[in-house]
């Protein structure tokens, strides 16, 4: 069932999820076109700058829109008209939510492709060249002085990187969970919980941050100031330790709420 | 179908294949800013070698230069400014001085001549001076004007046969000097815009009157043009004077020589 599901459900992102992406595409296609013809005119200016800058846009959009997708459609088939019938379907809240989750972060990674390739597109040729091999010199200046951790470093990013995009869903989730409790003006509620929780973030993290001036804490800054690439692998493996704990809480919340306190418009 | 899909893939290969061809302008004006330094501790710039001078000084042009960067060739072109060696280029891209160096280096078609120049030490036996020259305020260029033999002769016979007047020393300044009508320095040079020296003299003119001024360790002195040289050196300044007009016309009445450029 949870495969028919995730089918289902990919289905159903990729409609709008696939619109956006292909004009994406086809405007980085025609940046490259327009480049064909490049030469010092007023004219070419103004196509080329106004080109460059819908594609730059677009890639907002790509993003956003992804993001957008993903929320919106965990609210209306889980909490408006629509949820009376996912409801009854042979699958566990946590299974819902997984579903809702795993698609969302799977298309906000291939919108991440797709931005990829439409730059490769955009840029195709010599100046795409030019980037691989300033890339490929970058990361080598970063090996000879990170050496081996520069491998681990990349696994570590590449984990934190996953981890915040589960979480940053989850965030979501856990607001329209939480403002679905209220009777009326649930949408509303959601989006005061979002800030409240966002300005609460804000306040902890500032607070946190200024622990860190006291000289209860100087050594450790010393430390990390004399030992940059440990301070970096614990600032990463942190990263993942503290967003993994906040995505467990957020999942459990959203867990607990629909299980136990579900009440659909 | 299948013809559609073998069309379809000949067509994106075409595409590929042009845009793969195309270049970009401002990569190629990169390539034209990006030096690398050879095994032999030369520069080679956009298929051109220039080799090192024996040349030892600050000033190895007397006109306007262009940045460029010279790095060792595993930098890569985007990266050119941030691994290289900020260098200056003269407008004519004949000569090229890192930033970090005090010789030079010439291009490979002008060393033989250039380098006759140099071995022995230079031998500056004229005068030049730069000025900036406005189209419109945005749009600016420095050039330079070399003096003629004839105007040449005419510095050397003031500075020969007038009799000075000490205008500042430690203590006292000559109150004359301090707003006149217009400055302008002549730098030593030689008969090819390559290499001046900054010692010479300040051309100056109050109230119609030319004087040559030079330093002396403390002291500055004055040697007054007599009335019979006014026209060459009228001539000497008259480029001068209408950049200044130029740019007053542009900029209004704001001192030319205190402006911040």
């Amino acid at each position: 069932m949870v495969k028919k599901l995730f089918k289902h459900e990919i289905l159903a992102f990729w409609r709008g999820w696939s619109l956006i992406q292909i004009a994406l595409l086809a405007t980085a296609l025609f940046g490259r076109f327009i480049q064909l013809f490049e030469n010092n005119t007023a004219v070419y200016d103004i196509v080329f700058g106004s080109t460059t800058f819908a594609y730059s846009i677009l890639i907002m959009v790509a993003f956003v829109g992804t993001l957008f997708s993903g929320v919106t459609r965990f609210y209306k088939n889980l909490f408006t008209s629509e949820g009376y019938l996912t409801h009854t379907l042979p699958v566990t809240a946590t299974q819902h939510i997984m579903v809702k989750l795993v698609t969302a972060v799977l298309f906000q990674i291939a919108t991440l492709f797709v931005v990829l390739a439409s730059a490769c597109i955009i840029t195709a040729g010599d100046v795409l060249v030019e980037v691989v091999k300033a890339i490929g010199y970058l990361i080598g200046e970063i090996y000879e002085y990170t050496g081996a951790h520069m491998v681990l470093y990349i696994v570590e990013i590449i984990v934190v990187t996953i981890v915040s995009l589960f979480s940053s869903f989850l965030v979501y989730y856990t607001c329209i969970c939480l403002g679905q409790l209220s009777k009326k003006n649930r949408v509303l509620v959601s989006v005061g919980i979002y800030f409240g929780m966002s300005m609460v973030g804000q306040v902890v993290s500032t607070v946190l941050m200024t622990f860190t001036t006291f000289p209860v804490f100087e050594d450790i800054v010393m430390y990390f100031t004399d030992h940059p690439i440990t301070a970096i692998h614990i600032s990463l493996c942190l990263g993942i330790v503290i967003t993994l704990i906040l995505s467990i809480v957020f999942f459990i919340i959203c867990r607990m709420v629909m299980k136990k306190k579900l009440n659909l418009e | 179908m299948k013809k559609i899909l073998k069309i379809s893939a000949c067509f994106l290969a075409v595409v590929c294949l042009v845009f793969s061809l195309t270049g970009c302008q401002q990569l190629d004006e990169m390539r034209d800013a990006h030096g690398v330094w050879t095994d032999d501790g030369n520069i080679m710039l956009n298929g051109t070698k220039y080799i090192e001078l024996p040349y030892f000084g600050d000033y190895f042009t007397n006109g306007a230069w262009d940045n460029i960067y010279v790095s060792t060739s595993d930098v890569p072109l985007l990266l050119s400014a941030n691994f290289g060696e900020l260098s200056d280029i003269s407008k004519d891209r004949v000569l090229i001085r890192p930033v970090s160096y005090t010789t030079c280096f010439c291009r490979e078609d002008r060393y033989d001549q250039i380098f006759a120049l140099v071995k022995n030490g230079l031998e500056f036996n004229g005068y030049c001076y730069t000025y900036e020259e406005y189209d419109d305020p945005a749009h600016w260029e420095i050039k330079t004007y070399t003096l003629t033999k004839e105007q040449v002769d005419a510095v050397h016979y003031v500075r020969g046969n007038t009799e000075s007047i000490m205008i500042s020393d430690a203590e006292f300044s000559d109150t004359r000097f301090q707003t006149p009508d217009f400055v302008l320095s002549l730098s030593r040079c030689l008969d090819i815009p390559y290499f001046i020296d900054p010692e010479g003299f300040s051309l100056v003119q109050i109230d119609g009157k030319y004087y040559l001024t030079e330093w002396d360790d403390i002291y500055e002195y004055a040697y007054p043009v007599p009335d019979e040289l006014n026209n060459t050196f009228d001539a000497i300044s008259k480029l001068y004077k209408d950049a200044e007009k130029k740019f007053e016309d542009l900029y209004g009445d704001v001192d030319y020589y205190e402006f911040d450029f």
